[in-house]
């Protein structure tokens, strides 16, 4: 059908299409506790956002994630380069990078409320959840960096810290860009999962395991709303400082 | 004085040269010809020491430097025309120079990666002529720069060739007329 080719109508189309399977289940169910109408989540949802908790709770657990998702960018950023750059520290940091690549959240979560303060396991999650993705882009970046060039710049005698800034720096970025972009929706998810499992004060995941544990679960789909919302949030931030960043590299001078 | 005894070179199993031995000038500009393929950017890249898996000795001066035109650019392509030559050398009036010469002066700005391949091939030029150096080495400079052009580059470089060795690479006997070459060197 031709209406079909504009992306707009066919969003809504499939939207329109679940929502009313949903109304309908719902009203069939005729149980909020089992399952939620739409009308009721979204009544929800609006109550929620009138109250000053829902942003304090909001706010705290973006930071505890945040923190987590940058200490990642910037220490596995550095333990990739110096894996790159030293075989000895690459051959040390294999088994630690195996085992945070092949073991489960849930065993870390778990493993982190036996061994650290409840309020920081969210971040720390997030951390081991990012870590990886930074730590092998950065190396795949420096890897790309091309060999002609860096011949170049040994033949003219340039400094290390200008061959960084010029030709390593360059290379780095998209893959840094792209490890950003995976990392970041994987961390807040991972982050909220362990929320509901650590339930540190003033965090959504807390919100949610509050709500089920006292069956509303009108409660639970308006929380879960809110995250779906700030991942697609994050994700349009992201998108945005990725392509302002490529009209940037155009014009940027001496 | 670079002197080459006895080189020996090969990639696997195919022999580039056997027991090459060559003596080059201090000062003078010194011009090597040969097919495609026959070895010349090979002989070059050990002269400037950029190639050390070979077998015999490469003599030359200690702490002489090497001003390089390669073959394929190597410009940073993310960076205007004048960043590429700060980045080998300090000398903003040098670089500014070299752009003079190269008839890039208006390009200062310009990203290599929107030039055509004569403006970036001049721009490679002028990347080794800021450099300077000890000796100049030269890949097949001249291709895609027009004659105009070619003429004002080679009055600087005969310049150089005054004090220091030049060393070219090329296909054309105009070339070699143009810098005035000492000698000729057929590989
Ligand atoms: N890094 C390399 N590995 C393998 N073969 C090479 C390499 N570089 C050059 N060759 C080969 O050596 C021969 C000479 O190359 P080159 O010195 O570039 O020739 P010329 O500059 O005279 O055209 C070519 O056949 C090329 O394929
Ligand atoms: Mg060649």
């Amino acid at each position: 059908m031709k209406i079909f080719r504009y992306p707009a109508l066919r969003a809504l189309t499939a939207g329109l299409f679940w929502l009313v399977i949903w109304i309908t289940a719902a009203a069939l169910i005729g149980k909020e506790v089992l399952l939620p109408s739409p009308g009721a989540v979204l009544r929800r949802l609006w109550e929620l956002l009138q109250t000053a908790a829902f942003y304090r709770t909001v706010a705290f657990s973006l930071c505890r994630i945040t923190l987590g998702f940058l200490a990642a960018a910037v220490l596995g950023s550095a333990a990739g380069a110096v894996s790159e750059r030293s075989g000895l520290f690459d051959l040390l940091f294999s088994p630690v990078m195996a085992v945070i690549r092949s073991t489960p959240v849930a065993s870390f979560i778990i493993l982190a409320l036996v061994w650290l303060n409840r309020q920081i396991i969210p971040g720390f999650i997030c951390f081991l959840m990012a870590f990886p993705m930074f730590y092998s882009n950065i190396r795949a970046g420096i890897r790309s960096a091309s060999d002609k060039l860096l011949e170049m710049a040994l033949l003219f005698r340039v400094s290390k810290a200008k061959t960084v800034r010029r030709i390593y720096i360059p290379a780095v970025k998209p893959y840094l860009l792209a490890a950003v972009r995976a990392a970041l929706g994987m961390a807040w998810k991972a982050g909220v999962a362990a929320e509901v499992l650590c339930t540190p004060a003033d965090s959504i995941g807390k919100m949610l395991y509050q709500s089920k544990v006292y069956l509303e679960t009108a409660d639970v789909f308006a929380w879960t709303l809110t995250v779906i919302l700030i991942s697609v949030l994050l994700e349009k931030l992201i998108l945005r400082l990725l392509s302002d960043d490529g009209k940037g590299k155009e014009v940027r001078g001496e | 004085m670079i002197r080459l005894v006895d080189i020996s070179k090969s990639f696997g199993e195919k022999l580039l040269f056997s027991r090459l031995t060559l003596t080059l000038p201090d000062k003078g500009a010194v011009a090597l010809t040969g097919p495609s393929g026959c070895g010349k950017t090979t002989l070059l890249r050990i002269i400037a020491g950029l190639d050390k898996d070979y077998t015999g000795t490469v003599e030359t001066e200690k702490g002489l430097l090497f001003s390089f035109v390669f073959q394929e650019d190597r410009l940073l392509e993310g960076i205007p025309a004048i960043e590429n030559l700060l980045f080998v050398c300090q000398d903003r009036a040098k670089c500014l120079d070299a752009l003079r010469v190269t008839d890039l002066e208006k390009e200062a700005k310009t990203l290599p990666r929107q030039m055509s391949g004569g403006m970036k091939r001049r721009l490679a030029i002028a990347r080794a002529l800021c450099y300077g150096g000890g000796a100049l080495i030269l890949d097949e400079p001249f291709s895609g720069i027009d004659a105009a052009r070619r003429e004002r580059i080679a009055q600087a470089i005969r310049e150089y060739a005054r004090e220091r060795l030049v060393l070219l690479v090329t296909h054309d006997s105009e070339d070699i007329r143009l810098l005035q070459c000492i000698d000729t060197i057929s590989l």
